[in-house]
């Protein structure tokens, strides 16, 4: 193993849509389905499947409940995820940095 | 490690710019700024007859080549508090209400929190500063331009505009902040340009409060759209 940034990338952190969604949970503090889906452009199968990679490596929670009659699922970070969202965050911009020193496009 | 070049989606620059793009779209859900400007613009209106009908000097002393005096309003310690704490609730439940409705957390609590806080000390440090004005040298000298706008920033108006700044600190606004420092500077400094009346530095504050409102609701409208 080298210190490549490389090597501090977490597969299911550094993916777009994955990353995307702790960035949004980040920021919203607890966010709902939908709002993801629309933000990032998903079917809603597509973004259970990546909820469910991230809930299983407890980076998420989700909660399940009702606003009137309207079924809404919410999604949390944990901190766990919090602390994946920041090395990954930091991981990235080692990575450009290295990138820019090295020349390569 | 393989051959075959990165994704470009998997790109460190095009992650991290569209991290950046989601975070931003997040914000500007949450963001509801022309609401609170434009409750303390009316807050701020409708409070003028109030400070015009109860004001009264309290003390006024011989400083030739006239005289000098200090003036108090007591309806307006009891309309502002009141105020000002059912306006921040009234902001509360808005943010909380629409953050739900758009699907996001909404972060209100401390700018609530903060504004009643600041309100509180702002209250007692101007019934303090109006009961023993010799703090800015009363009645032999005036207050210096400093100890001037102090006493505008513990006014009503002035606690507005400082809680704006934790508004703009909550929201991430940079917008909001220029805003907040320049409508303090009104406040503070309003009375140079205007004649002192009870009436003048309510009415210019009031008018940056409703002109920020507008623009505020015009810019989240057009963030709003669709790109063409």
């Amino acid at each position: 193993m080298t210190d490549h940034p490389v090597n501090g990338l977490d597969d299911v952190v550094h993916q777009r849509v994955r990353l995307g969604i702790l960035a949004i949970a980040h920021e919203a503090r607890r966010v709902e389905f939908g709002f993801l889906r629309t933000a990032l452009d998903l079917t809603s199968g597509n973004l259970g499947q990546h909820l469910a990679v991230l809930e299983k490596a407890q980076l998420v929670q989700i909660e399940k409940g009702y606003e009137g009659k309207r079924p809404r699922t919410w999604v949390h970070l944990t901190p766990a995820g919090e602390e994946a969202l920041g090395d990954e965050i930091a991981t990235l911009k080692r990575l450009i940095r290295q990138i820019e020193q090295s020349g390569t496009p | 490690m393989t051959d075959q070049p990165a994704s470009p989606q998997n790109d460190p620059r095009e992650l991290l710019s569209a991290t950046r793009r989601l975070t931003r779209q997040v914000r500007r859900a949450q963001r509801g700024t022309w609401l609170p400007l434009l409750l303390f613009a009316g807050l701020t209106l409708a409070s003028i007859p109030v400070a015009r009908y109860s004001h009264h000097p309290i003390d006024c002393r011989v400083r030739p080549p006239g005289r000098v005096c200090i003036g108090f309003s007591p309806w307006s310690y009891v309309y502002w508090p009141l105020a000002l704490v059912l306006a921040y609730a009234a902001i509360t439940a808005f943010y909380l209400r629409r953050a739900r409705r758009r699907g996001v957390g909404a972060r209100v609590r401390p700018y609530a929190v903060a504004g009643i806080v600041i309100a509180a000390v702002a209250t007692g440090l101007s019934l303090w500063l109006a009961f023993d004005p010799g703090v800015f040298g009363y009645p032999a000298t005036t207050p210096s331009p400093a100890a001037e706008f102090l006493l505008r920033v513990v006014t009503p108006e002035g606690a507005i505009g400082l809680a704006l700044l934790v508004l703009a600190r909550v929201e991430r606004s940079r917008t909001l902040l220029v805003f907040g420092v320049a409508y303090l500077a009104v406040v503070g400094f309003g009375w140079t340009v205007v004649p002192r009346s009870p009436w003048s530095l309510p009415t210019v504050a009031a008018a940056a409060l409703l002109l920020g409102s507008i623009g505020f609701a015009l810019a989240d409208r057009f963030a709003g759209r669709p790109a063409p």
